[in-house]
């Protein structure tokens, strides 16, 4: 026998049926990314030619009117969303980490009520954010609060939305630390704070940070909320504190979106342009921030 | 026999068995360092360690060897209360240390931390510049060190475990670029950084190479000079080159449920313990007939 055969008696040729299969299974991997990608493109290229024209200095400078489409802008709207997401991260960020800390480096889980936390939080991610919304309403712009609704209420409320993302991201970033890291800070005489403090944390601050702003990328795009507790629409004003009436971009766009006027689709167009570039921006530090800084153990 | 065993300490109660040895280093002095009284540790309701009750001495090498789970790592962690740790774990008996009791009331762990070191099994330096490593346990401390104080901490550290020359010309690089028996120094070196006068190993070589290994067991003959060092190893050889004396846990099960507790067998000199053990299960162990 030569080479050859005893190669082919050993190995024996590929079935023809199998090639099949594999084609047929690859041919469907890519049809499913095809109808992501052919719909997203779509959305682009819609929203693109219809926002287009629209992108002049007038829309940053103008605030929105309902009369005049012709020269409204977007100015509260942008700035709104802007304070929005800086508030919310202020509340959100302490809060979500010192309970991801307590949960993951104090809470003993043996214990039920700590075990039914944290389950609590995994469903409270998925609550709709219409609920979220219902609440603030309830309790923050009416109700024991009653604050109306101005900028600080709705930062609260996307900020509870958000928490609990944050919270679950936290503690992944935590979890992640291994524990001969605070076996190592413990054996030297650091206490249990020093420890989380300046091993635990820094350790896993780009983990949280990424989450952090992925949450609120979440919280940017919400509008229900922001429609149940009774944000402004088109305001002819920037916000000019915690106290004040306010608008932000998606609420924005429903606004503009309702109107019958081609012009106002447009300025919807644009405004999501507008919406989807804060996005990506954030989105970017976010992916930024992990390959630059993300601890490899 | 090597050398190492040939040049050992000796104690007056064991002067008899080991006449032949030279006398021991003037800087020893021959206190003992920690002396624990029937020692029982448990883990929730099970027992995972009974009844150890050893002397250690300063400026010795202390082995503690035996199978898989007969409790010697556990043990060591009562040295330091790092069984603190663990969730449920709970230690009975005395841990005296220079005469006070480590698990007494009024006593902080975080101070017994602090006067004790440890190195564990696996090389764990912090992801930080190998400065910050070693200065981190000066940093923690309730007055942290000037700088100038704390370069010549951090240089004395590295001096001590053998490293100052392979990095003192990248002090400010990442920890995790070292090698894994530089990274093991490192560790030994950031627990020097807080001046301890007790080194505690659990394992120090078992991830190393035999190179690295063979320098860490030169550092540690090194290092007993000024401290008192305990090391749990699976290395039966190791123990008899390194240590001073040696303990041999073994593991029971319990009559019960047959769940595994650990116990120690025979604590001697170490040269007894590997040529002329009086307990047969010490014997089996170290000529290699079972663990």
């Amino acid at each position: 026998m030569t080479g050859a055969q005893i190669a082919a008696s050993v190995i024996p040729a590929r079935k023809r049926g199998e090639a099949v299969t594999e084609t047929l299974f690859r041919s469907l991997l890519y049809g499913a990314v095809a109808v992501s990608f052919i719909v997203l493109a779509t959305l682009l290229v819609d929203i693109g030619s219809e926002g287009a024209g629209k992108l002049s200095s007038d829309l940053f400078l103008n605030q929105p009117s309902k009369i005049r489409p012709e020269t409204s802008g977007i100015q509260s709207a942008i700035l709104g969303t802007l304070y929005l997401m800086i508030i919310c991260a202020v509340f959100v960020v302490p809060v979500g980490v010192a309970t991801a800390v307590y949960l993951e480096e104090y809470s003993d889980n043996t214990k039920w009520w700590n075990r039914l936390i944290a389950v609590n939080i995994q469903n409270l991610a998925a609550v709709p954010s219409v609920v979220y919304g219902i609440l603030g309403l309830a309790f923050i712009v009416r109700g024991p609060i009653g604050m109306g609704p101005v900028l600080l209420a709705g930062a609260i409320t996307l900020g509870l939305l958000v928490l609990p993302v944050v919270i679950i991201v936290a503690r992944e970033a935590i979890r992640a630390v291994p524990p001969s890291i605070r076996e190592g800070a413990l054996a030297l005489g650091a206490t249990k704070w020093q420890t989380i403090w300046k091993q635990v944390l820094p350790g896993s601050i780009a983990g949280i940070a990424t989450g952090v702003i992925l949450a609120l990328s979440r919280a940017i795009g919400e509008t229900a909320p922001l429609i149940v507790i009774g944000a402004a629409i088109s305001p002819r004003f920037n916000p000019d504190g915690l106290g004040s009436k306010f608008t932000a971009l998606p609420l924005q766009i429903f606004g503009f979106s309702k109107d019958v006027d081609a012009t106002f689709l447009e300025l919807a167009a644009a405004s999501i342009i507008v919406l989807m570039a804060i996005l990506l921006l954030m989105n970017s530090v976010a992916i930024f921030l992990r390959n630059r800084y993300e601890q490899k153990w | 026999m090597p050398e190492s065993m040939t040049r050992k300490p000796v104690t007056p109660s064991l002067a008899e068995t080991a006449a032949a040895g030279p006398s021991p280093p003037a800087s020893a002095s021959k206190g003992a360092i920690f002396e624990t009284d029937d020692v029982h540790v448990y883990y929730g309701d099970k027992l995972a360690v009974r009844h150890v009750t050893l002397s250690l001495a300063e400026n010795e090498i202390t082995a503690l060897i035996g199978p898989s789970g007969c409790g010697k790592s556990t043990f060591i962690r009562c040295l330091n209360r790092m069984n603190d740790l663990i969730p449920g774990a709970r230690v009975t008996g005395v841990v005296d240390y220079h005469g006070v009791n480590l698990y007494g009331k009024d006593v902080d762990p975080v101070q017994v931390r602090k006067r004790i070191g440890m190195v564990f099994q696996k090389p764990n330096p912090f992801p930080k510049s190998i400065y910050d490593n070693i200065a981190f346990g000066p940093r923690i401390h309730s007055r942290p060190p000037k700088k100038g104080d704390l370069d010549e901490i951090v240089e004395g550290a590295l001096r001590r475990a053998a490293l100052w020359d392979e990095v003192k010309d990248r002090l400010k690089t990442n920890a995790f670029g070292l090698s894994g028996g530089q990274q093991q120094r490192l560790c030994i070196a950031r627990a020097l950084a807080t001046s301890p006068d007790v080194i505690l190993m659990d394992e120090p070589c078992s991830a190393l190479d035999p190179v690295s290994t063979g320098r860490i067991e030169d550092l540690m003959i090194e290092l007993r000079e000024d401290y008192s060092i305990v090391i749990v190893t699976h290395n039966m050889q190791q123990a008899a080159r390194v240590s001073d004396r040696t303990a041999f846990f073994t593991v029971q099960l319990d009559a019960a449920d047959g769940h595994r507790i650990g116990e120690v067998v025979e604590y001697d000199r170490t040269d007894k313990i590997f040529s002329n053990p009086s307990d047969p299960r010490t014997e089996d162990y170290v000529t290699g007939k079972f663990g």
